[in-house]
Parts: C-alpha cells; structure tokens; sequence
C-alpha cells in the first residue's frame, strides 16, 4: 500500500520553527510524554490526504519556540498499516509540504527496553538528529529493572533523559536536553558496522545527498529489511535500478556466507542491542513484579479472564444507563427552564416560535446526552490506558475469528460503540486491508452513543423503570439487548463478507501486552473533553442547522401541521414506513436522521413541540409518554423504532470516513445499501412480533 | 548443549508453563517473519510460554522481558528447542 504524498500542509509563521518529533513504541507512553511537554496544549489534525492523527503543539522552551509533534507508535521502520507508512514517512522528512524534523525524541518504555531498542537503532542507522527518552522509569524499578543511564548514554553518544511522565518527573531535563540537542544536532554513531559495505543504501542515499526529501513509492525488493532499510528503500525512487542492483549484490553475498537475508538485520541488531543491555541495565525479581504477573495471569485466565471481561462490559453499559442518569436529569431540567424563562420573556409569533421550538428544543434535546457519552469515552480511555484492551483482544481473538474478524478489531468495534468515527479510524492498526475493510464495513452496527439518545428517550418513555431480581434494571436490560443486537447481526456480516467480497491474505495476530499500569487520568479526562467538545461542536452547527431546517419544514406554510412541508414529506413516506408501524411523525424524524441519528430526537421534539398549541418547551419524554398512554404511540412502534436504528446506516459523517478511508464510493455505498435493507427488515419483524405478544 | 533433531519442534506445540530457545523462524511467509523478528523473536530469545486464550488460541508468551500474543498457527513459523527451566531463571 503506497502512502499518498501529503499535499499543502498550510504555511505560517510557524513554518520556520524548529521541528521536534515524538517517535516509539506503541505503550511506550508517548503521548504522555507530549501532554507532559505541551501541558495538554495541542491541535489535534489529520496528516493531509490521509486521516492518520496528528497531535502538533507549539511550546516555549527557555528562550526557543518549537515545533512538537506526537506521531503513531511503532515498532520498527516502514511496515504494511498505514499508521506505519506515515510514521516512518514523518521521521525520515518525505511527507511532502512538511519540513523534516530537525530533533527526534525517540521515547523508550524503560521496563522494556530491550525490544524499544529496536526502533531506536533504526533511528541512530538513518542518521537523524536524536535524543533518547526513558519513560515509566520509576515502573521499570519497580519492577527491578535499573538502568545505567549515563554509561547508555556515553554508549550511545547522545542524551538519554529518564522520565516518569505521568508524574511530570524529568520533564525540565527532557525540555533541556531537547534545547540543547537542536543546537549541537548530536548524531549517534551507527550500529552498523555488520552491515556488508554492498547492501549499503545508506551510502547511495548518503551520495544523492537527499536521503530525506525523496519520494517513497518503492516496492521494497527482498531485503528491503535490511539496515532497517524498509523506509530508506522506500524512499529512493529515483535510484530504483541502483538499488536492485546492490540489493541482489548484497543478497547474494549473505546468501554465500549462509546467512538468510530475512532474518540478517533484525537478528544483527538484537544482537547489538543484547550487548548493550547487558553492560547498562541490571535485572531482578521483584514483588511488584511479581503481583502484575500474577494479576495478568489471572485477567488473561481461561475462565477468570473471561469472566473479569464479562463484569467490565457489564458495568460499562449500566454505569452509562444508570449512573449518567442525574447529570442527564439537571441537564433537562436547566433546557427546560430556559426554554420557559425565554417563551415567557417573548410573545407569540414566529421568533418565539423559532427560538424555543425550533433552536432551545433542538440543541437541548441533544445536550442532555453529553453525560452518556463523557462516561463511555472515560471507560474506554482507562481500558485503553491501562492496558487492558490487548487483554480484551487476545481474549476475544479466537471468537472474532469465528466471524472472519481477528482480536485487534475488538478495539475499533468498540471504540464504535462510542462513535463509528473514530472507531472505523482506528482500524488502521489492522494490517490486512481485508480484515480491516469488514471491520469498517460492521463498525456502524455497533449501537454509538448518537443512537443513545434514541434508546434512552425511547426506553424512558415506554419500558417500566422496575427492577428484576432485585438488582438488574429492566431498562437497562433492554438497552443491553439493542447493543447485543447490533454485535449478533455485525458478526452474521462480517461472516458473510469474508466469505465473499472480502476474501484476503490470512492476518497476522502478533501483538504486544503492555505491562498493567495505572492510567494517566489526566490524559483520559482530556480526551473526554475533547470528545465532548467534538460533540458539541457537530450539535452546535449541523444539528442546529438540521433543527432549523426541520422547523422551518414544519412551520410552514403557517397552518395545520399535515399541510406544512414536513408534514407532506412525511405523509408521501408513510405508505413506506407504515409496515414499520410509524406514522408520519416519526418519517420526518427518520428523515433527517440521515443527516445524523441525533437529530431525531431534536427533529421529532420540534415536530411535537410545533404541534402542540401550548406556549413553552414540553419536554418530549413528557409528549410520549403522554402519547403512549393515549395509545397513539405504541410499545410496538417504539421496540420496531429502536431496531431500526440499530441497524440503519443514519450518519454522513460515517459514509464520508469510509469514503476516505477506503479510497472509493463503492464501500460506502455497499455499507449503506445492506444497512439500510437490514434496518428495514428488522424493524418490520419487530414490529409484528410486538404486535403479536403485547399488541 | 547443539540440539539433536529430534528435540526441533515448534512453538505451536509447547505447552503452557514451558520454556523454550528460539533455533529460527520460518521465511515461507515473509510478512509474519518480519513482524515476528522485529518483535525480538530471533535465533537464542528465550520464551516462556505463559498461557492460552479461552478456545485454546492465541496463545501468550514472554519474550525480551515483555508479553506477546500470538496465533498457534503463527507459533508454527517458530523453530525452537526446549530449555532447562532453572538456566533460564538464572538467565
């Protein structure tokens, strides 16, 4: 998969400053590293063209403003994910329109370091300006390991700065010892020196003066592991039949003196990297140690592994049904009263009208939800954080096989259940394209806290808050069983797929358990925040805008609400939805869900809001419930109604990261199209199977 | 202490609670030997295989100090040998 050279990254002042950027390992906890740096002071954008993250922050150091930049973890140079591609492209400087960096920090986990050497060699062999920093210091003692950090320094030739991040620990030494390495641009002397003089790309590179401004569409030939090559060869189109040229010289050569050019580099560079562990870092058993690994035997038992996985997840979805719930309530209460306090200040008319039915109704009914989702972001967060969804993948890698999926799909399913968005973003961490594209296809069906709204609304109104057994919240074992619906249908799909359109090279599950470590809660809390911010931000303009529309649709022409717009869109779909049990009420919500699930509830609040004669805001819990108890909005429709949405594919912003992330509307289309057809039959099914029992 | 050929087996059939040396890595699939050895699973690591996954697979293994997964059927790739316990804990 060759990387899209990034076009027109936007010119500044901030052009000219110096660039810093963040390298290691993933769990290496880089990016506390950064929130540490930057004092949680970032943008967070997309590399141009592609949607890899990029968390940039301009900072003060001493005298000197720079440029820090928060890449993707990884392991090693180049690679098959595209989070690889456009990491190795940013540190050897060929993402074009971005300058090079002028420093790497590379930030090493100090309780496994050994392995994050290996990135770390690779830096020192491109001859980049680097430092090296020592995180989770304090963890790697305790967990007795201790490390000699001037000799590895002096070994090296270039700083290493111990850290314990997450407690701000060696931050001021880290931020002068990157001060001062952008003055003396210290270059650590190679590793190399196994390597064949023939198999050198580094000296062509080297000759052409340019290693780092070329492009990178080569397809690396067999050795391309070579001399952590991967990204050196990819990087030098231009000398393409020079370097074929001295990559078969150098495979023949090995291949003379038996040696497997596969396994030469990284066979050569642990080697180099065993000799300088032995003579820097001291091992010893500790009881910390040993406690961890006695936790981890048990989170990753057979049974009790499965079980704690059970809890956790169960937890998670009544934590967010229950626990959000008095958050949720003042929010709806504070809506309310300005809603009144606003009808009462105005007089009817159609300003009074457009502000509490259409704009108050509209945004509120959205922001009420907030709660929900800042509790869900803030589990996963600490999952992730504490690294505890590798468990969960390698807990869960031989069922999702089952569905043609693997264990790391868990993780962007997941992050699905909080957005589809970010969750079908993080499939980039799966590196065959196969597994990743059914992953993408399926992420929707994950219930996402957009349909929550949905859900709550609709259980609130029609599901009777009692209690089963004593413990269990009815509502919440409804609101259960929508999400254990969509994960059913998504795996009977991703099944399907695999056997089908999707049928691809076999996966690799090779992947690292981080040692458990509390999680940073600063760091998670501030993600949160930017989730929330993010969702405010999409109720703020394109839900307003929808609410607006929606109440412009549905107020004109003045007038009985049948003959307004939204009334006769709604009374040409209502042949359509009438299987469903929907009356055209509820089409023109659907309607304008497809813009985004959200505004249904703000949609279907200011159709009832218009349509009732009173002044002020109704709560639409209220309007429902009072709907229902005159029978004309049935337990029937609201259980058909809440299939529907979990399986319809209602969201453009969802379509439009599929779009980008596949590279062609044919992905997009084929997930909206089976979504759609799905939602349909399901919800009919529902709806006479409702009928039927309670009907 | 060289091996004799009968003692190569692959790390697809260690049992939890072994240890194991690592002889070589299968290059038939090219994606998943550069992943492994980039990893640290090279000729002479050391693995502890420390447990198996609820259906029998992946399985969990120590290698380099730290904790991987990986699928049995990737574990077949590995060559190794078996280890005396008390030389690796002295290790």
């Amino acid at each position: 998969m060759a990387v899209t050279p990034a076009e027109g990254i936007p010119k500044s002042d901030s052009a000219s400053l110096p660039v810093v950027i963040l390298a290691g390992n993933p769990n290496s906890g880089k990016t506390t590293v950064f929130n540490a740096l930057t004092g949680l002071h970032y943008k967070v954008a997309n590399y141009p063209g592609v949607t890899v993250e990029r968390k940039e922050s301009e900072l003060t150091l001493g005298e000197q403003r720079v440029k820090l930049v928060d890449l993707p973890g990884i392991y090693h140079f180049g690679g098959h994910s595209l989070d690889e591609q456009i990491a190795t492209a940013a540190l050897l400087g060929t993402v074009k329109g971005a300058s090079h960096p002028n420093l790497v920090v590379c930030v090493l986990d100090a309780s496994n370091l050994e392995r994050n050497l290996y990135l770390a060699s690779q830096l020192i062999d491109a001859q980049i300006p680097l430092i090296l920093a020592l995180n989770m210091i304090d963890l790697a003692e305790r967990h007795g390991v201790s490390v000699k950090v001037e000799l590895l320094s002096r070994k090296l030739g270039i700083a290493v700065i111990p850290l314990c991040a997450a407690q701000g620990k060696g931050m001021r030494e880290l931020g002068d010892a990157i001060l001062k390495a952008l003055a003396e641009k210290p270059v650590a002397p190679r590793t190399g020196a196994w390597i064949p003089e023939s198999c050198c790309y580094h000296k062509v590179a080297m000759q052409q003066g340019s290693a780092y401004r070329l492009k990178h569409n080569y397809q690396g030939p067999v050795s391309d592991l070579l001399l952590g090559s991967s990204i050196l060869s990819a990087s030098l189109t231009d000398h393409r039949g020079q370097l074929r040229a001295a990559d078969e010289a150098c495979v023949k050569e090995l291949a003379q003196d038996g040696i497997d050019p596969l396994s030469f580099e990284a066979t050569e560079r642990y080697r180099w990297i065993n000799k300088l562990i032995k003579e820097t870092t001291s091992k010893q058993d500790t009881a910390a140690k040993r406690r961890s690994d006695r936790l981890d035997a048990i989170i990753t038992h057979k049974f009790w592994g499965t079980l704690v996985f059970a809890v956790i997840m169960f937890t998670i979805f009544q934590a967010i049904f229950l626990w959000s719930s008095y958050p949720t309530d003042l929010i709806d209460r504070m809506v309310q009263l300005i809603g009144n306090w606003v009808g009462g200040l105005m007089s009817d008319g159609i300003l009074k009208s457009l502000l509490v039915d259409g704009v108050i109704a509209g945004v509120g009914s959205v922001l009420v939800f907030i709660p929900q989702i800042a509790v869900l972001f803030f589990f996963l967060g600490i999952l992730e954080d504490s690294g505890y969804l590798s468990r969960a993948a390698f807990l869960m890698d031989r069922i999702m096989r089952k569905f043609g999926l693997q264990g790391r799909a868990f993780i962007p399913l997941l992050s699905s259940f909080a957005c589809a968005i970010p969750g079908i973003m993080s499939t980039r961490t799966i590196p065959s394209f196969s597994d990743r594209l059914a992953t993408i296809l399926i992420a929707p069906l994950m219930s996402c806290s957009a349909r929550l709204p949905v859900y709550t609304l609709l259980i609130a109104a029609f599901i009777p808050s009692q209690m089963l057994w004593g413990i269990v919240s009815l509502q919440g074992v409804v609101l259960l069983s929508m999400y254990v619906l969509g994960v059913a249908a998504a795996a009977v799909i991703s099944w399907i797929l695999k056997k089908t359109l999707l049928r691809g090279e076999p996966t690799i599950f090779v992947m690292e358990m981080p040692v458990f470590r509390r999680p940073a809660l600063i760091a998670v809390m501030r993600d949160v925040w930017d989730r929330i911010v993010l969702f405010i931000r999409s109720a703020g303009t394109v839900i307003l805008a929808i609410s607006l529309l929606l109440w412009f649709l549905a107020t004109f022409p003045r007038g009985d609400v049948e003959h307004t717009f939204a009334g006769r869109i709604g009374q040409i779909l209502e042949p359509v939805i009438q299987p469903l049990g929907y009356n055209w009420e509820i089409g023109v919500g659907l309607l304008a869900s497809f813009a985004a699930r959200e505004v249904f509830v703000s949609s279907l609040s200011t159709v009832y809001n218009v349509q009732d004669n009173d002044s002020g805001y109704h709560s639409l819990l209220e309007v429902l419930q009072n709907k229902h108890a005159a029978g004309s909005f049935t337990l029937a429709t609201a259980l058909s109604l809440m299939v529907f949405y979990v399986f319809a594919c209602q969201c453009m912003s969802t379509l439009a990261v599929c779009r980008r992330e596949t590279g062609s509307w044919k992905w997009p289309l084929v997930m909206f199209t089976y979504m759609t057809t799905l939602a349909y039959i399901c919800a009919f099914i529902t709806y006479r199977l409702a009928l039927n029992f309670w009907g | 202490m060289s091996p004799t050929h009968k003692e190569r087996t692959t790390l697809g059939s260690i049992k939890a609670g072994s240890v194991v040396e690592v002889m070589s890595v299968s290059t038939v699939n090219r994606r998943l030997c550069n992943k492994l050895l980039t990893m640290g699973i090279v000729a002479g690591t050391i693995i502890d295989v420390l447990s198996v996954a609820p259906l029998g697979d992946p399985i969990k293994i120590k290698a380099k100090g730290y904790h991987l997964s990986l699928r049995i059927a990737e574990a077949e790739h590995v060559h190794v040998r078996p280890v005396a316990q008390p030389e690796h804990r002295a290790a």
